[in-house]
This record gives C-alpha cells, sequence and structure tokens, in this order.
C-alpha cells in the first residue's frame, strides 16, 4: 500500500472554492478520516485523489510518484460509496469478480482471489446470493469486497455506512478497522459522523470551507482542540461554551452568565469563550477553584450516565454525571468547575487561547 | 385534562397487522415516547390516536371517553412532524400566529401569546423573518412553536429532531421536556432513538412488529430490561448478550462460557434469576458499564478474554472483547489504555447481571 499526499492543492468550481491550500499526509497502513459538516471540501478531496477532477494549483503524490497527469485507472485507487452500486442482475461473488473480469485476469486467478476476499470479510455463505436477498449490511460488505479484489494502492471511502442503521454501523466500523489493520491497507475516510471519527480513525483531519482546520488522533482533536470551530465539532453531548471576558490574572467573567474562575497560565486579555467538555464538569461536589451557582433545569437518564441541564443565570449548561444520579427540577446545586480542564478561545476568531492541561 | 387509554388496539393493512392487541394507559401531563425501530407500529399507533388512522379493533378514549366517532380535526390534538409544515410564504410570527387566528382569538391576545412562544423558543431576534430565509434548526423550531402555541391537551409527536444536526439535536431535547413541564400537555412521542426516548419521556413503551415489549420508566426499561429485544434496543452500546449454559443446580450454579471460562454463581441476584431458569439454554446478559476489566487469574467470577478492538469515543473508551465465538464490550473511561491482543476477564458486576431464556428470549427471575 502507498502513502497519499497532497500538496498545497486547491480546486474550485466556478466561483465555489471547493479546497484551498491542502497539505496534507496520509501514511502507508494509516486509517485516516476527513471530518466535516457537509459542502466542507471532504469529498473534494477524495476525487482529487482519485482523479476525477484535477486541481486547480498543487501536486497529488501517490507513493513517490506525481499523479497528475494520470487517469483514475493508472493511479489504481479502490473507491467505496455510500450508495453501493452492486449490479442487481449477478451474484454477490460475480459482482466480486467484476473488477477482475473487466481486467481479463485468468478464470482460476479470479476464483482464487475472490475466495479469499470472501473469507476476509465473512461472506463466503453469500457469494450465491443475488443483492436483493441481501440485508444492507451485507450488501456492504459484499460492495467493499469489490473494491478490495483489485488490490490496490489505497482506498477511498464516502461515508461508507452512513446509509445503515445505528446498531449496523457500529459493528461495520469495528469490521473496517479489523480489516485495515489485517491488510495493512491506507484508507482515506470520508464521515460528517464524529463518533464514527473517534472510533475508526488513526488520525482525524477536520475541515471547514475547504480549509483543515486540524489534523490529529481522535484523542488530540477531542481533548486540545485547536479552536472553537473543532471543540464545537467534536463531542456528543457537545462543549457546553461560556462567553465572556478574560481579564487580570487569568479571571475570567462570564458576560450575562453569573460565571467566574480564575485560569492559572491564561496571559492573555479580551473577549473569550471559556469551553468545557459536559463530562468535565461535576454537580454539588466542592470546586477545586471557582464554584458556580446553578439549578437543576432537566435531566435526562441515560442509563450509563445522565445529562444534567443546569441553568446559570440564562444560560443552560449541560453536565454528563456518570451512573443515574437522581435530582429535583429547580434544585440549587453548585458547578464543580476545574480550571484545568476548561480551553479558552479567543471571543472573536475563536482561535484557542489557553487549552486545558 | 387528558388521558389517553389504548384498549386491545389493532389496526390490519391487509395481511399485515401493524399493531396487535396493544393496551397502554397514557396519564395526564405524561410524556411519553413510543419507540422501536422501523416498522415497529409506532407511528401507526400515534396516527390512530390522533385520528388520522382508524384501528380495525379496538378502542381509544380520551379521559374515558371513545374518540370512535370523533373525527381528528375535534380531537383537540397538536401534531408536529419529522418534516416540519410550515407556510413557507408567511413569516415566522404569521406562522406562529396562524392556529390561534383561525380559532378566533382576539387580536391583543395573539400577539401576546406569540411573543411569548417567540422568547420560549428563542426566535425572538427571527420574528419578522420570512420562513424561507430559516434554517434547518429554525423550522423545527418554529414548527414545534406553532403547534404548542395553541395549547392542544394532547401534544403528538412524530420523529421531529430526526432531521437536526447532533449538537442541536441534543440542545432541542432539552428544550421540548422543559416545554411540556411548563405547558404541562400530555405528549405522545414517536421516536427509533433510544436516546431520544430515555432523555425525554416519563416512560417509554418499546415496540418490535406491532407488539408492545416493555412499557416503564427509562430507568426501568434500562435496568429490568423484560426480554433480549428491550436488553439489545435500550443502550449505546447495547447490553452484552453471551449465550451460555447454566451447570449445577439446587442453588449452587455456575455459567458455563466455553472458550471463556466457567463463573460460579455467588451474586444473590443472579442466584434467584438461575433458579427460574427452565432448562440450560441461557443468555447471559450485562450492560457494558457494568462489566469489569481485570487481569486473568483474578477470583471474582468471569468470562476469560482476549481484547479485539480498542474504540476511544470522547469520555468512554469502549473495549472489545471475544472469548472463542463470543462477543463483548466493555466501556471504560478516557484514555483507557489496553494493548489488542491482550488477555483478561470481564469480571461479573453484583446485582447487575440478568439471565434470559435462550429460546423465548424472556428475563428470568425478575426482581
Amino acid at each position: 500500500m502507498a502513502q497519499l499526499e497532497l500538496r498545497n492543492t486547491s480546486k474550485s468550481y466556478g466561483k465555489t472554492v471547493a479546497v484551498k491550500d491542502i497539505d496534507l499526509v496520509v501514511e502507508d497502513n494509516e486509517f485516516f478520516c476527513i471530518f466535516g459538516p457537509p459542502s466542507s471540501g471532504k469529498t473534494t478531496i477524495l476525487r482529487l485523489l482519485l482523479g476525477l477532477v484535477a486541481p486547480d494549483e498543487g501536486e497529488i503524490i501517490i507513493g513517490d510518484a506525481p499523479v497528475v497527469d494520470q487517469g483514475p485507472k493508472e493511479r489504481n485507487l479502490a473507491m467505496v460509496f455510500q450508495n453501493l452500486a452492486l449490479f442487481p442482475h449477478m451474484t454477490a461473488g460475480q459482482n466480486l469478480a467484476f473488477p477482475l473480469v473487466e481486467r481479463k485476469l485468468e478464470k482460476a486467478a479470479i476464483k482464487a482471489r475472490v475466495v479469499e476476499v470472501a473469507e476476509t470479510l465473512h461472506i463466503t455463505p453469500l457469494l450465491d446470493k443475488m443483492p436483493a436477498h441481501l440485508s444492507g449490511g451485507e450488501r456492504q460488505r459484499v460492495a467493499i469486497g469489490r473494491a478490495l479484489v483489485r488490490d490496490p494502492a489505497a482506498f477511498l471511502m464516502d461515508e461508507p455506512i452512513a446509509a445503515l442503521d445505528a446498531r449496523l454501523r457500529e459493528e461495520m466500523r469495528v469490521e473496517l478497522k479489523r480489516l485495515q489493520r489485517e491488510l495493512h491497507h491506507t484508507i482515506v475516510y470520508v464521515t460528517h459522523d464524529q463518533e464514527e471519527a473517534m472510533s475508526i480513525a488513526d488520525r482525524i483531519a477536520v475541515m471547514e470551507e475547504g480549509e483543515i482546520r486540524q489534523v490529529g488522533t481522535p484523542a488530540e482533536i477531542y481533548n486540545l482542540p485547536n479552536s472553537r470551530y473543532v471543540a464545537e465539532l467534536i463531542g456528543a453531548p457537545p462543549m457546553n461554551f461560556v462567553d465572556g471576558t478574560l481579564g487580570n490574572g487569568g479571571r475570567f467573567e462570564g458576560r450575562n452568565v453569573p460565571f467566574s474562575i480564575t485560569l492559572e497560565g491564561a496571559e492573555w486579555e479580551g473577549p473569550a469563550a471559556l469551553a468545557v467538555r459536559p463530562e468535565d464538569l461535576g454537580i454539588g461536589a466542592a470546586g477545586v477553584n471557582g464554584e458556580v451557582e446553578a439549578a437543576i433545569y432537566e435531566v435526562e437518564p441515560l442509563g450509563a450516565f445522565t445529562i444534567v441541564d443546569v441553568s446559570v443565570g440564562e444560560q443552560i449548561l449541560k453536565v454528563q454525571a456518570p451512573g443515574q444520579p437522581q435530582f429535583t427540577l429547580g434544585e440549587r446545586v453548585s458547578l464543580a468547575v476545574d480550571p484545568d480542564r476548561c480551553h479558552l478561545f479567543h471571543g472573536e476568531t475563536g482561535e484557542l487561547v489557553r487549552s486545558a492541561r | 385534562m387528558a388521558s389517553i387509554t389504548l384498549a386491545s388496539l389493532t389496526k390490519r393493512f391487509g395481511d399485515l397487522t401493524a399493531v396487535a392487541t396493544l393496551d397502554l394507559e397514557i396519564r395526564d401531563k405524561e410524556f411519553v415516547a413510543l419507540l422501536g425501530p422501523s416498522g415497529c407500529g409506532k407511528t401507526t399507533t400515534m396516527n390512530m390516536i390522533a385520528g388520522i388512522e382508524t384501528p380495525s379493533e379496538g378502542q381509544i378514549l380520551f379521559d374515558g371517553r371513545d374518540m370512535r366517532t370523533v373525527p381528528a380535526n375535534r380531537r383537540k390534538v397538536g401534531f408536529v412532524f419529522q418534516n416540519y409544515a410550515i407556510f413557507t410564504h408567511l413569516s415566522v410570527r404569521e406562522n406562529l400566529a396562524f392556529g390561534l387566528k383561525v380559532r378566533g382569538v382576539p387580536r391583543a391576545e395573539v400577539a401576546q401569546r406569540v411573543a411569548a412562544m417567540a422568547q420560549l423558543m428563542r426566535l425572538e431576534d427571527r420574528i419578522d423573518w420570512p420562513t424561507a430565509k430559516l434554517s434547518v434548526n429554525e423550522l423545527q423550531k418554529v414548527a414545534i412553536g406553532r403547534s404548542a402555541i395553541t395549547e392542544p391537551e394532547i401534544f403528538l409527536l412524530d420523529e421531529p429532531l430526526s432531521n437536526l444536526d447532533a449538537a442541536f439535536r441534543a440542545f432541542m431535547r432539552t428544550e421540548l421536556k422543559h416545554l411540556q413541564h411548563q405547558f404541562q400537555q400530555t405528549m405522545v412521542y414517536v421516536t427509533h432513538d433510544q436516546i431520544e426516548a430515555m432523555s425525554l419521556a416519563d416512560r417509554i413503551a418499546v415496540m418490535d412488529l406491532g407488539v408492545l415489549q416493555q412499557y416503564g420508566s427509562p430507568i426501568e426499561v434500562y435496568n429490568e430490561p423484560r426480554n433480549v429485544f428491550v436488553a439489545n434496543f435500550m443502550g449505546s452500546p447495547s447490553m452484552n448478550l453471551v449465550p451460555c449454559r447454566l451447570t449445577g443446580g439446587d442453588g449452587s450454579y455456575a455459567l458455563d462460557f466455553g472458550e471463556g471460562g466457567s463463573a460460579a454463581v455467588e451474586d444473590g441476584a443472579l442466584k434467584r434469576r438461575c433458579d427460574a431458569a427452565r432448562d440450560a439454554g441461557v443468555i447471559f446478559g450485562a450492560r457494558p458499564e457494568d462489566l469489569e476489566i481485570e487481569p486473568t487469574g483474578h477470583t471474582g467470577p468471569g468470562i476469560e478474554a482476549t481484547v479485539t478492538f480498542v474504540e476511544p469515543i470522547g469520555p468512554r473508551t469502549i473495549v472489545h472483547l471475544a472469548a472463542g465465538e463470543r462477543r463483548m464490550k466493555i466501556a471504560e473511561g478516557k484514555q483507557y489504555g489496553i494493548e489488542l491482543g491482550a488477555r483478561v476477564k470481564a469480571v461479573l458486576p453484583p446485582g447487575k447481571c440478568h439471565l434470559f431464556d435462550a429460546e423465548t428470549g424472556e428475563a428470568l427471575g425478575r426482581a
């Protein structure tokens, strides 16, 4: 398998900038996720790699070779789409064999390869079935298998499991990760689902309006987001933000919210947003530094944990408490805020001012 | 006052039974979620409550009064669908006011109630916008506000949040629940999303293939699932359901997990469940957050297994285990470190183990 690289690559469609100045290296054998909201440029990156569109500027390198002048076939990349296009009149096995038949391989070689791939994907019993008789998950496996038989330089996947139901998605992402690890594939995987990206990726690139905002491991992106934009997109329930002002000595005061806390190491002064994850807030327990008065607004018991919505002045903050604690609506509580778990973002630019420790 | 009683409610479409002899009591001011996968009969049930579908058999009572002869438009029911039905040629204000105007509410009162609803739904700064310019999130707020403003005694919602993005969905969940606490309507909420049902409802009716599987508070349904379907449907990741063999007898039992080894049953609650097992084919159940990962050789009862996959998902790390063909997931905290291929023991949590009949799927020995 091969390393993939975009160097200073831009692509516009008329006046619309699809991607801009993309510098990206996907390592050999890496599971790399491109994550972002709709129209942020994720799919354009795949199309550039695949050779379906040519960049306006910049280079694309597969392995060691620049490929901008090559067509999609020469690049030898395999693509799996969300809408898995299986041929309805062919069995699963014939679908798997198709890319090899098209390449005019010998019959025996094709058969051996199909059997091998079917075993890897645990779809051997399905080979004689027609696509109409397969479940959604089974069809997706066959579609992935069809990409796999060719032994491509890398796989590009565009929301390949987004159309499946929640349980099946959970199963398939484990399966994809297992395949990638066992077969040492390079995979570039586009998704808008942050949980999927966190679960499956070695590294994630977070996109905003055609540009990459942050690249890092799932833990880096989750624990050390470099901007308010990234912090907002990653995590469910979402991160809490309190808009306010950072003053002398790291003293943060909420704007129209009775929320104050001292953050050591925050040298800067000016408008800022304090950000803290729901699981990093505590209820009732004594704060390390800076207790905030709050009242119970709503309680959402989810079994393994409970989301407690508390009101601080007019603002609602979400607290994720472990287990199944009981609260009374309207009950006065104090919010424990650990300053080391708080991020600060610039109030205007959204850039990181001080990260959690 | 608006309680809803469904008595032996059945709906057939040709050969298909969409809802089968459903008995359900929804109390006045209660927030009830009808939860299940597609095709479970939840929307058909709601359409019958609304009067859009006619039951094949059975009764629907509002406050004890039979609704058979009452047409949909006279049931005093408010409706919000997944696809917000908004008048796109009207402003937010006009949309909110619409239901009150057609009811002949005096103008001053309309203005006052529209302002109050706009504030509640945080739409004040959009009030004179044409709805065509609103985002999907804002449209759904208008749709909910427009229905809520007429203060129907019964409020029916069909997957109202499923088109919204994840962060806004979390926000709207809280707001919907708060809205219901303020207006004290009877709410019936259709969803396929167990997180929504858990977080919003006072009680959840879990349905599958037209049949009610369980009806209880979110915590009851989560902690004491009545059968394998409910156990599997509630929670994410879902409950570990591990086939095993019950050995021993006369109050001294062990669960045989094949390659995963054998776990002696010492826990009193689990023992009572074993007492209820009619034969040896059982399914063991435990929530991912309740099992503990311990080193092999740990003396507690458990299942010996190999780590196959580690998923870091925000605040939690989901550790996948395999014991031969048997699979399990265990939820650990943030940045939990463990090697792929490591041998561990998944230790059973005292008081939190379930047993189901392997044939019927029914829970055994429920407390």
